[in-house]
C-alpha cells in the first residue's frame, strides 16, 4: 500500500488580482500546510471568508495555485488522472437538469473511467445507500433540496474514489438524512477511504471527524485531533445514588461553582480536590455512579480560536 | 480522453438536445415542410392531395398564353421540376437563416450553464480535460442541428420521394452543409459564452455578427467578380483600371477579412453545386458545354454506344416487337456556322416536308417542332423534329418509329416521360451566370472563388475559434 498521505499541502497561496490588471491582490489562501492520512476522516472548518473553499478547489484544480504544492495521494494536483480516485461534492452544487438520477450516476461513472457493466451494478447500490431508488428515474430538476443533496452525494462516491471531498455534505438535509450521511461517511472510513469534511455544523464534525483544521482569513490557526481541539474546562459532573440532602455539607467549602442537578452536581475542581470530593462522598456513604470531566464542545472552541485568530490577524 | 469517456459525453451532448425546448419546437417546424410533401404530391399527371384530389398543372400556371397552348411533356416537367426546386430551394434558405438564428438562440445557454457556479465544480473536477468538455458542448450543438435537419432534409426527400415520385439524392447535401453553416456560428457563440459566462451575450454577439458577416460576403463577391473582370480586360490588353490609395486599402481589407474570416454564404452555394453535380452524374446523358441533360433513357431503348452527339448524334434504339424496322431518339448538335440559323434550318424543313412547325419550349429554351408521317417500304413511320439554337449551336432532336407501335398509349407515355426528362439551360442564362460570383466558385476555380479554400479557411476559423474559447477556460479559477 502506498504510504503516502491522502492529502499534502505545502505553502499554497492564492491571491485573486483585483483592479486593473490584477494589481491589488486578494489574498484567500495564505502559505497553508497541512497533511491529511490515508484513512482519516478530516474537518476543515472556518468563518465565512477563511478560503476553506478556495483551498479545496485547488485540490481539485478548479483555481490554480499563485504559489506552493498540493498532492493528492502523492501526484499533483493538476494531474487528471489523480482525479479519477477523487469524488466531490461541492457546496450549492448544480448537477445537470435534464438527467435523470440514475443517466446521470452512469455520466459521472463513465466521466472517472467506469465501465458501464460495472455501472449496471453499482448505480442501484449507490441509490440505495443514499435513499433516492425511488425517485432515480426522474429528471433532477424535479428534485427537492434535500434529494438532490443525496444525489450529488452518490455522483462524489459513484466511482468508488479514494478520497472523498464533502462542502458541507448535510446542507439541506433532514435529521434523518443526516443520520444517514454519517454513516455513509462511517462506511467510507471502514472502507479505507479518506474523507475529507468542510461543514459549518460543528456538532456533525465533532462526530463524524478524526481531525481537523480551522482557518481563519486564509491561514490554519488551529490543527489536531478532536479531543486536542477541546481541552478540559476543569468541571466535573458526578452522578450520585442517592443525591443526599446535605450535600453542601459533605462537601464543605471545595472547589467553585457548585451546581446541584436531579441525579447530582457539577463542580469546579483541582486534581487534588478530586480525590478529596470523592473520598468525603464515600465516607458518608454515598453511592458515585459516575465522574464526567468536562470539556468545551467543538462549537465553543472554534468560537474561541476565530476570535483569537481574527485579533491577531487585525493586529 | 479514453473512448468511454467520449461515449459518455456524447451520450450526454445527446440527452441535453432532445430534453431541450427550444430542440422540439424546432423538430415539429422542421417537420411541418415534410408533413408537406407527404401529404400534397406534384407528380407528371397533375397536383395530387392525400393521393385522392388532382389538379392540372395547367389551371395553376400564372401565364395565360401558356395554359392556352398545348403543354409538352417538356413544358410540364420543366414546371413541375421549376416548382418542386423553388420550394425546396425556400425551405432550405429558410432553415439556413432562420433555423441557424434560432438554434443559437436555443442552444447558446450550453456553454455559460455549464460554467455556472456549482455546475462547473461538479463538472470540472472530474478527471476530464476543459477542452474535451469545451469540445462536448459543442458537439452537443452540432447534434442539436444535425438531427433538426435529418428531419428537415430527410423528411422532405422522403416526402418528395414517396408522393411526388421524385427522387433527389442532390438534396442530401444540404445536411452537411446546413451542419456546416452552422458549425461557425456555434463555435462563435461557444467561445462568446466562455469569455463571458453569460448566455444572452452569446446569443447577441452571434446574431449581430451574422448579418454583418453576410454583408461582407455580399461585398466581397461584388468585389472579386469585378476583380475577375479586371483581370479578363488586363488580359485582352486593356489599360488596367486606376485606383487610389483607399481603393486598394479597400481591396486589400476586403480580401483579408475573406480569407480570415468564415464564408458561410458559401455553404448554400457548395450545397447547390453539389445537388447539381448529382443530378449530373445520375442522368443517362449530359453535354456540360451545351447545357443539355437527359434524365434518363426512353423506355424499351438502348443507347447506342458508338453513337456521338458531336458526329451523327447520340442514339437510343429499339427494336419493334412487330419486327418491322427499329424505333430511335436521336440528340444531335450542329455549327450554325456550318447548317446556318435555326430560322434557316426550320424554313428549308418546313419546305422540304410540308408541314407547318409548332413553337414549344424545351425547358425553358424555345424550339420549333415537326410532326409528320412518312412512307418507308410497307411501313407508316411517324416522325418528330425538334429543332433549337443555343448561341451559335443548333441542337436537333429526332424521333422516328414505326407509327402504330409509336401511337400505342404505353408507348406514347414514354416517349412523354422521357421528353419530360430533357435539361436545357438557356444561354443567356448560362452566360450570366458564368459571369456572376455563383458561376466563377468552384473547386477548381481561381482563389477567390476557390470552394476548397472557402471551406478550408473557414474550418480554420471554427478551429481558431474554439482554440481561443479552450485557452480562456484553461485559464478560468473556479
Amino acid at each position: 500500500m502506498n504510504s503516502s498521505p491522502a492529502i499534502s499541502v505545502r505553502e499554497l497561496s492564492k491571491v485573486y488580482g483585483r483592479g486593473l490588471f490584477g494589481a491589488e491582490g486578494v489574498t484567500a489562501v495564505d502559505r497553508v500546510t497541512l497533511e491529511v492520512a490515508r484513512g482519516q476522516v478530516f474537518g476543515l472548518l472556518g468563518p465565512n471568508g477563511a478560503g476553506k473553499t478556495t483551498l479545496v478547489k485547488m485540490l481539485l484544480g478548479l483555481a490554480r495555485s499563485t504559489s506552493g504544492a498540493a498532492q493528492l495521494l502523492g501526484q499533483p494536483v493538476g494531474d487528471p488522472a489523480v482525479r479519477r480516485k477523487v469524488g466531490y461534492l461541492p457546496e450549492g452544487h448544480r448537477l445537470p437538469p435534464y438527467l435523470t438520477g440514475v443517466q446521470m450516476l452512469e455520466l459521472f461513472g463513465q466521466m472517472c473511467g467506469c465501465e458501464r457493466e460495472q455501472l449496471r451494478k453499482r448505480v442501484p447500490e449507490i441509490l440505495e445507500q443514499v435513499g433516492m431508488r425511488d425517485a432515480a428515474k426522474r429528471k433532477i430538476r424535479e428534485y427537492s433540496k434535500g434529494m438532490t443533496q443525496r444525489i450529488g452525494l452518490a455522483q462524489a462516491m459513484i466511482h468508488e474514489p479514494d478520497v472523498i471531498i464533502l462542502d458541507e455534505p448535510t446542507d439541506g438535509v433532514d435529521p434523518v438524512g443526516r443520520a444517514a450521511v454519517r454513516q455513509i461517511v462511517q462506511g467510507l472510513k471502514e472502507r479505507g477511504a479518506t474523507v475529507f469534511i468542510n461543514s459549518h455544523l460543528l456538532a456533525e464534525v465533532e462526530l463524524i471527524c478524526d481531525r481537523v483544521v480551522i482557518m481563519v482569513k486564509g491561514k490554519v490557526v488551529r490543527e489536531g485531533a478532536i479531543d486536542e481541539l477541546t481541552p478540559r474546562t476543569g468541571r466535573y459532573r458526578f452522578e450520585l445514588h442517592p443525591v443526599p440532602p446535605n450535600l453542601r455539607v459533605i462537601l464543605g467549602d471545595l472547589g467553585a461553582g457548585f451546581e446541584a442537578h436531579a441525579s447530582g452536581f457539577e463542580l469546579q475542581l483541582s486534581d487534588a480536590e478530586l480525590d478529596q470530593c470523592i473520598d468525603k462522598l464515600r465516607a458518608a456513604g454515598v453511592s458515585i455512579r459516575g465522574v464526567l470531566a468536562r470539556r468545551l464542545n467543538l462549537e465553543q472552541a472554534f468560537i474561541q480560536l476565530v476570535k483569537a485568530g481574527q485579533q491577531g490577524a487585525a493586529s | 480522453m479514453n473512448t468511454t469517456i467520449a461515449r459518455s459525453l456524447l451520450r450526454d451532448a445527446y440527452y441535453q438536445v432532445v430534453d431541450n425546448l427550444g430542440f422540439r419546437i424546432l423538430a415539429v417546424l422542421f417537420l411541418l415542410p415534410a408533413l408537406f410533401l407527404l401529404l400534397v404530391g406534384f407528380r407528371e399527371d397533375g397536383i395530387w392531395i392525400a393521393r385522392y384530389w388532382r389538379w392540372d398543372y395547367a389551371d395553376w400556371l400564372p401565364d395565360a398564353a401558356a395554359a392556352a397552348r398545348a403543354l409538352t411533356p417538356t413544358d410540364i416537367a420543366e414546371q413541375r421540376l421549376k416548382l418542386l426546386e423553388s420550394l425546396v430551394d425556400v425551405v432550405l434558405y429558410a432553415a439556413d437563416q432562420y433555423g441557424t438564428l434560432f438554434g443559437i438562440a436555443a442552444i447558446a445557454f450550453f456553454v455559460p450553464q455549464m460554467l455556472e457556479r456549482g455546475a462547473a465544480d461538479v463538472v470540472f473536477s472530474k478527471p476530464v480535460s476543459r477542452l474535451a468538455l469545451l469540445l462536448s458542448r459543442y458537439v452537443a450543438g452540432l447534434v442539436f442541428v444535425g438531427l433538426l435537419t435529418l428531419v428537415l432534409v430527410g423528411g422532405m426527400f422522403v416526402g418528395l420521394w414517396l408522393t411526388s415520385d421524385y427522387v433527389e439524392f442532390g438534396l442530401l447535401w444540404s445536411v452537411p452543409t446546413l451542419v456546416y453553416s452552422f458549425a461557425v456560428f456555434h463555435a462563435i457563440s461557444c467561445t462568446i459564452g466562455v469569455f463571458t459566462r453569460s448566455s444572452i451575450a452569446a446569443i447577441l454577439l452571434t446574431i449581430v455578427f451574422m448579418p454583418f458577416n453576410c454583408g461582407m460576403s455580399v461585398w466581397y463577391e461584388s468585389h472579386a467578380v469585378q476583380q475577375h473582370e479586371e483581370a479578363q480586360r488586363v488580359e485582352r490588353g486593356e489599360a488596367p483600371r486606376e485606383r487610389d490609395l483607399t481603393g486598394m486599402a479597400l481591396d486589400t481589407f476586403v480580401d483579408a477579412y475573406h480569407l480570415a474570416m468564415p464564408k458561410t454564404s458559401d455553404g448554400m452555394l457548395i450545397a447547390k453545386k453539389l445537388r447539381k453535380r448529382v443530378e449530373r452524374q445520375e442522368a443517362e446523358f449530359s453535354d456540360e458545354e451545351l447545357g443539355l441533360s437527359v434524365a434518363e433513357a426512353p423506355s424499351g431503348f438502348t443507347r447506342d454506344v458508338r453513337s456521338s452527339f458531336h458526329r451523327e448524334g447520340v442514339a437510343w434504339i429499339a427494336p419493334h416487337p412487330s419486327g418491322g424496322g427499329e424505333a430511335s431518339w436521336r440528340f444531335k448538335r450542329e455549327s450554325v456556322e456550318r447548317a446556318g440559323k435555326r430560322s434557316d434550318v426550320v424554313k428549308q424543313l418546313r419546305k422540304d416536308l410540308g408541314v407547318e412547325a409548332k413553337l414549344v419550349t424545351l425547358s425553358g429554351v424555345s424550339a420549333n417542332r415537326f410532326e409528320w408521317r412518312e412512307k418507308r417500304g410497307e411501313e407508316e413511320r411517324l416522325r418528330r423534329k425538334w429543332v433549337a439554337q443555343l448561341d451559335d449551336t443548333l441542337l436537333l432532336i429526332d424521333y422516328d418509329a414505326e407509327a402504330k407501335w409509336a401511337e400505342d398509349a404505353a408507348n406514347e407515355h414514354a416517349a412523354r416521360v422521357f421528353a419530360a426528362g430533357w435539361t436545357i439551360e438557356a444561354p443567356t442564362a448560362r452566360r450570366l451566370e458564368a459571369q456572376s460570383y455563383d458561376g466563377l466558385f468552384g473547386w477548381d476555380a481561381p482563389w477567390r472563388f476557390n470552394a476548397a479554400l472557402s471551406v478550408g479557411t473557414t474550418l480554420l476559423f471554427i478551429v481558431a475559434m474554439l482554440a481561443l474559447g479552450w485557452w480562456r477556460l484553461a485559464r478560468i479559477d473556479f
